[in-house]
């Protein structure tokens, strides 16, 4: 299988999905080293898999192989993470409106 | 000797002697920072040091205050007769990737410029508790984003303190000149596909990726969840085994952590190389790198003096009593960049999503809307490596619709790991404690050489980038210089949590050549300034 270059089209709509907007320049700086990025991918479509393979990510031994249990603590320092919101009020993070009818 | 000069673990002995304070060794360090590092990395990038290009500049902030806090209250404790703590009075430098409570934590990104931590993390409290003084945070690639540290918003970035035309190494640059260069003597690094193993080979030190787990990756600002590793970076091996020792084990903040007991790392280097099986393989002989302009995939040799300096280290453990076995086959190693290609890029996107000039950071001023707010704050603040990672992690996960490149991935790194199984089995073929490798495939090359190739600075990781697939523990440790004076490492591999071997194995290389003549050889930012 051979993988598709990505078309100029193409980039428009990711760009535009994880919310960048680009000058020209970096533009095609950017589509051409994502195009050379995917030559190199193209080496795992073209190599025989093995089917028995174990996908888990990395293997944590744990004693006794219990995971720990999920309990709620309060952190102490939580108004803190709300101040560091750039734009704060009262213990709330403030945010523009959404412009009306796009979808987020 | 100085004291800059001394080890953590002569320094920590000392300081709980009372033969040296604690604060003396921090004005130690301060001022040998002042002497070689000239202007920090800073967001306007503006040089004030006729000399910069000669300076180290590893540093982006020093936490003064907090250290000289820190020196006092050990030095109260020694006074008390009390316990000071296995890194009594050592100077650490963290890279700044890891929250510290109240000091601006900024992935060397403007996008995290202003963002002060309202917590620590794991590991620098574990490093703190043990009696360090944490002197400041050091460069790094943008969001450890790169591998020469020239990605960095923070300009100048980090030089290569052996010659500072050339390139520390990256993410981890700062931490290996600040180390180099006698700023610390530790320093805490993140290795997610080499950025500590790389810079510490091209900076002539010691650095220690753990095996996945074993140190706590709580306040680490999260590059690839399933490959970051927290990790130590020192001028020799014992070093690295103490500040592991000191960061390593559960934590309940963080669920990938390890439950395993901690060995005593430390005792691990009493014993010999006696019997050891190391191995060598010919798949770590050359990189395949992708020529985007012929489309072919070219065989790049490992430079010819690492790939001496490999097999010399395996002559001198063979005089030691280990058992070389060659010919081990690594046959997936190859495929080690394309698989991080895909994992580290999809596991990027996702997690810089949540940069979005909503809840910390930066942010743009009058947004029209919250989308505006949104596009142009990640256009403002993110630099042209996150912008690449994050857009080939958002390509190939829209794309998974034809081809899933994540599972796809995901089975080739299994079948890495079983690569690596299969050499470490114990009633296997083989039958490895260790393998043996160079660090990298070359020394390390000239700022601007290769920083604008994002393929090709990538594939300066194929020799480390597999051992984070499998989540091992691996170390690289100074095996001599090329013939411009520039350090070449050489890089021991494990099994899962065994960093005992790994350190028994670089100790041993490491006090067989202690009287070589490379190692009297100082880099060049030290002639001048000691």
């Amino acid at each position: 299988m051979q993988l598709e270059k990505i078309t100029p089209e193409a980039f428009e709509k990711i760009v535009e999905m994880v919310a960048f907007d680009l000058e020209p320049q970096e533009k095609a700086y950017l589509l051409e080293q994502l195009n050379h990025q995917l030559q190199s991918v193209q080496e795992l479509l073209d190599i025989p898999l093995e089917d028995d393979v174990d996908l888990s990510f990395n293997k944590i031994p744990r004693v006794g192989d219990v995971p720990r249990q999920d309990k709620w603590q309060a952190f102490e320092q939580a108004r803190g993470i709300i101040e560091r919101a750039p734009q704060n009020e009262d213990g709330m993070i403030l945010v523009p409106e959404p412009a009306s009818g796009k979808d987020l | 000797m100085r004291y800059t000069q001394l080890s953590a673990n002569e320094i920590a002995q000392k300081v709980q002697a009372g033969e040296l304070k604690a604060s003396d060794m921090l004005d130690a360090s301060l001022a040998q920072i002042r002497a070689v590092d000239g202007d920090f990395g800073s967001l306007d990038g503006q040089a004030t040091d006729p000399e910069t290009d000669k300076k180290v500049h590893a540093f982006i902030s020093l936490t003064e205050e907090m250290a000289r806090a820190q020196a006092q209250a050990v030095d109260a404790k020694v006074a008390n007769g009390e316990d000071a703590g296995l890194l009594a009075g050592v100077p650490v430098s963290i890279k700044d990737i890891f929250a510290l409570e109240n000091t601006v934590t900024t992935a060397a990104s403007r996008m995290l410029h202003n963002y002060r931590a309202p917590y620590t993390a794991s590991a620098v409290q574990k490093l703190m508790d043990a009696g360090a003084l944490i002197v400041g945070k050091v460069n790094l690639d943008e969001f450890t984003f790169g591998s020469s540290n020239e990605s960095s918003a923070y300009q100048p970035a980090s030089n290569n303190p052996w010659n500072t035309a050339h390139v520390p190494g990256g993410s981890s640059g700062g931490s290996a000149a600040a180390v180099a260069a006698e700023e610390t003597p530790l320093s805490l690094g993140t290795d997610t596909g080499g950025s500590i193993r790389q810079p510490a080979a091209f900076c002539g030190v010691v650095g220690l990726k753990p095996s996945y787990g074993r140190i706590s990756r709580y306040g680490l600002i999260a590059f690839a969840s399933s490959l970051d590793c927290p990790g130590p970076l020192s001028r020799n091996v014992e070093d690295a085994a103490l500040m592991l020792q000191v960061m390593a084990g559960a934590d309940e903040r963080d669920e990938s952590s390890a439950t395993l007991p901690v060995p005593n790392y430390l005792e691990a280097l009493q014993q010999d190389v006696k019997g050891m099986r190391i191995g060598l393989s010919p798949d770590y002989a050359g990189i395949a790198y992708p020529n985007h302009k012929t489309g072919e995939f070219e065989i790049i040799p490992v430079q010819e003096e690492i790939k001496q300096a490999t097999l010399d280290a395996a002559e001198q453990l063979a005089r030691q009593g280990a058992e070389i076995i060659e010919n081990v086959p690594m046959p997936h190693t190859r495929y080690g960049i394309p698989v991080y290609f895909v994992v580290s890029r999809i596991e990027a996107s996702s997690n810089l999503n949540r940069m979005d000039g909503v809840k910390y950071g930066f942010t743009v001023a009058d947004a029209r809307d919250l989308q505006d707010l949104y596009k142009r704050t990640r256009t403002e603040g993110f630099g042209p490596q996150p912008k690449l990672r994050i857009l080939m992690g958002a390509y190939l996960s829209a794309a998974s619709k034809k081809v899933n490149y994540y599972q796809l991935a995901s089975q080739v790194r299994g079948m890495i790991r079983r690569d690596f199984e299969l050499a470490f089995e114990p009633k296997g073929a083989y039958q490895l404690d260790a393998l043996l490798t160079p660090t990298t495939p070359t020394t390390a090359f000239k700022r601007a050489e290769v920083f604008g190739d994002s393929v090709l600075m990538q594939y300066a990781d194929q020799m480390t980038v597999s051992v984070n697939h499998a989540g091992l523990p691996a170390i690289t440790v100074p095996a001599g210089l090329d013939n411009k004076n520039l350090p070449i490492g050489i890089q021991f591999i494990a099994n899962h949590f065994r960093e005992d071997i790994v350190l028994r194995a670089a100790h041993a290389y490491e006090q067989s050549t202690l009287d070589a003549v490379w190692r009297k050889v100082r880099p060049m930012a030290l002639q001048e300034v000691n």
